[in-house]
């Protein structure tokens, strides 16, 4: 009864302003560990806001989500320990952290690892299985894919289920989707082209782009930076508007308005431009391990293609500044604001989750990116 | 639920454990202590710095060596004899002795032995003597960009023909050149004019100029093999290994870039850069014997440090490495190369003749 009072009182705070309160630790039945978002748009406000706090920031907000243990915590956990093994020599991934939290990260192919989550701006808000609840949905997400279960009230194992299980169905309420990226596709047919450039031979996938440069004699520093376009379906609540004609009986006369609904959806999908940059340090055994500075910084230019370029409900600026027409040239000059990190993730465009408007989305081939790591004299250019 | 039974017994075990555990805390802690160790006693001595060219004047610069705690400049040496020898005859002795250089107005040439003896009163003769490696018939070829290549860098393939060992060293480097004085120097090009007081210079930088291979064509005491890209690599200069020239007659290596190159090869330029874009520069150069020795043990020192920038470990096998030196009687090095610098190109053949 407690728990469910609890519940009830956590639910009725989530309109509230989100510095004061955001989201609750859900302390219902089975001690669930998890973050609860009423809606998709308090959820989508505590990403953006979420996403310009440093890292100091983060762990003030983290600790007062009492019970509440982001996969971002653990991830930095990780990291901090596998830099303290490499500069003693030891192999990657042996610590005791990276053992313990194996289900935060994933080695990365270019070496270190990266959280295991597709969007980098949910670490903060996804437990260390990944897992939150937004709106009736509970979500797990992951680099790979993400699973969503349409919560029944009353039903106290749906978080077991959702994680138990790799395949949809439909009956249960239960969605399996693939994470696409730009980068690699979940079936690898799409391979990331070198520092490719639109006027190279080999024409990459827009939003595919990569470099990396090096320093130290022999190679100690790594900077790689790459562009990824991400598509993400998952079940949710959109919210459609349409206009429509109503009577008003004071005036007599048939208005035009425009009606909302919110609906359930268990297929829609939300389209995502940034550029990554990771920093790493080569170990003594050749090995690259994470290696976090505040040191990084990007500028450049950036715009969208889509197959129809119509991005509709709405869609967001990232954290590189204002954007007013995604689909035109816009500049960019941002540094890192977050602390130190090896992991950062500089967001360009963000769309609203839809189930229609949005049509093969992808950064143009024309966008530049100039990344530095300063203070470790590496840098590349996209 | 059982319960603990403390006995006397187990009390006194309980106890010399604990005063045992005490005891190893403060002998352990007792062992630290910091300990100097002097080094060697500093004995004043002269020192031969002198690397020859064929495009280059015979020349010599003569120091004295300073002790290892002081910061001032070396004292040259002003009042010597030295005199340049090619193939055991002599040229003659030096005619210009300013600020401890010492030259002769006779370029070396090819394929011959070069020796400077140098008389300092007080002092035994000082002696040193580097090789002048012969010009091979070369090609290099540029490629195009290179997806499967660390940043789409070109292939760079150097081959040469009619391979005639001659008791010398095959390095190679890249490298790029950039405007000075300020940097990248901002208004060092005006409407495509290279502006006054600029140039245009090779900038080498052991730390970011790399070369990598698909297979370990270079010495390896530059280099690792990486992993993650399957390849090898090592920093600028890299040394061909004598053994990989020595089994054919007409001997290839092919390597590229690790970092993106001063132009991007070519590629469009970037906006929000104001800086003017430099060139691709592959230095190849045939080392005599001592002057390849002085140069691999000098790198090698480099490598071989105990913790990096950071403070933290590099490689823990790291031990005192000492420079090479030919100078009998005396300190550094007398050394001869021959050696060329490339503009590299995308799709570009290159034939270099003696």
């Amino acid at each position: 009864m407690t728990s469910c009072l609890l519940l009830v009182g956590v639910m009725s705070c989530q309109n509230e302003v989100f510095d004061e309160q955001v989201a609750e630790v859900s302390q219902a039945q089975n001690k669930q560990d998890y973050l609860e978002f009423k809606s998709e748009e308090a959820f989508a406000k505590a990403l953006a806001e979420l996403n310009q706090k440093s890292h100091v920031q983060l762990d003030i907000w983290e600790q007062e989500q009492k019970g509440f243990v982001s996969l971002r915590k653990r991830y930095n956990e990780v990291i901090k320990a596998e830099e303290i093994n490499g500069d003693n020599g030891l192999e990657p991934l042996k610590s005791r952290e990276a053992t313990l939290y194996a289900r935060v990260y994933v080695p990365s192919e270019y070496g270190g690892i990266e959280p295991n989550v597709a969007d980098w701006r949910m670490m903060a808000v996804v437990n260390v299985d990944g897992i939150v609840k937004i709106g009736n949905f509970i979500h797990q997400f992951s680099k790979s894919e993400t699973k969503s279960i349409l919560h029944k009230v009353g039903v106290k194992d749906d978080v077991a289920k959702l994680k138990a299980t790799s395949k949809a169905n439909i009956a249960a309420g239960l969605t399996v989707f693939p994470v696409v990226s730009s980068q690699k596709n979940i079936s690898g047919s799409v391979p990331s082209v070198k520092g490719a450039r639109p006027s190279d031979s080999v024409t990459p996938l827009p939003g595919s782009r990569f470099c990396e440069g090096f320093s130290g004699s022999p190679q100690e520093w790594r900077i790689i930076a790459y562009e990824e376009m991400l598509e993400i379906k998952r079940g949710g609540e959109e919210t459609i508007c349409e206009p429509s004609i109503k009577y008003n009986s004071t005036t007599g006369q048939y208005e035009p308005t425009i009606s909302c609904r919110t609906v359930t959806n268990p297929n829609l999908t939300q389209y995502q431009a940034q550029l990554h940059i990771r920093t790493l340090k080569r170990g003594f055994w050749g090995s690259w391990n994470d290696r976090s500075s505040s040191g990084q910084q990007a500028n450049g230019t950036w715009k969208l293609t889509a197959s129809s370029t119509i991005v509709s409900p709405g869609w967001n600026s990232g954290n590189t500044g204002t954007v007013n027409n995604p689909f035109a040239n816009t500049s960019y000059n941002v540094t890192n604001t977050t602390g130190e990190t090896s992991t950062l993730n500089f967001i360009f465009w963000t769309s609203t989750l839809a189930s229609s408007g949005n049509s093969n989305v992808r950064l143009d081939g024309s966008s530049t990116h100039n990344t530095i790591w300063n203070g470790y004299n590496c840098q590349c250019s996209i | 639920m059982g319960r603990r039974v403390v006995t006397p017994t187990h009390d006194i075990n309980f106890l010399m454990r604990n005063l045992l555990f005490l005891l190893v805390v403060c002998s352990v802690s007792g062992c630290i202590q910091a300990v100097d160790i002097d080094g060697p006693e500093y004995v004043k001595k002269p020192v031969v710095f002198g690397i020859l060219h064929p495009d280059s004047l015979l020349k010599v610069n003569l120091t004295w060596s300073r002790p290892a705690t002081t910061t001032n400049p070396a004292l040259s040496i002003k009042n010597a004899e030295v005199t340049f020898f090619e193939n055991g005859t002599p040229l003659g002795e030096s005619v210009d002795k300013e600020d401890g250089n010492y030259s002769l107005p006779v370029r070396p040439k090819t394929g011959r032995s070069y020796k400077v003896e140098i008389k300092i009163s007080a002092l035994p003769l000082i002696t040193a003597e580097d090789y002048i490696p012969r010009w091979m018939d070369t090609n290099l070829y540029v490629s195009d960009r290179n997806p499967s290549n660390t940043n789409s860098n070109p292939d760079i393939t150097y081959t040469l023909k009619n391979f005639l060992p001659d008791n010398s060293t095959l390095w190679m480097g890249l490298y790029s050149t950039q405007y000075f004085p300020d940097g990248w120097a901002p208004g060092c090009i005006v409407g495509g004019q290279i502006q006054p007081g600029c140039e245009l210079i090779i900038r080498k930088i052991t730390g970011d100029s790399y070369v990598t291979t698909a297979s370990p064509i270079f010495d390896s005491f530059n280099g690792f093999f990486d992993p993650l890209s399957n390849r090898f690599s090592n920093s600028s200069p890299a040394r061909v290994r004598a053994d990989i020239l020595a089994d054919e007659d007409t001997p290839t290596v092919k390597f590229a870039a690790f970092n993106q190159g001063e132009d991007r090869w070519g590629q469009v330029k970037r906006p929000n850069d104001t800086r003017p874009f430099g060139e691709n520069i592959l230095e190849i150069t045939f080392a005599g014997p001592a002057y390849d020795r002085y140069l691999k043990s000098a790198l090698l020192a480099y490598q071989n440090r105990l913790t990096d920038f950071d403070g933290n470990l590099f490689s823990p096998f790291a031990e005192p490495s000492p420079v090479y030196s030919n100078v009998t009687n005396g300190l550094g090095i007398f050394g001869a190369r021959n050696g060329r610098y490339i503009v590299l190109k995308l799709n570009t053949t290159y034939q270099l003749t003696p």
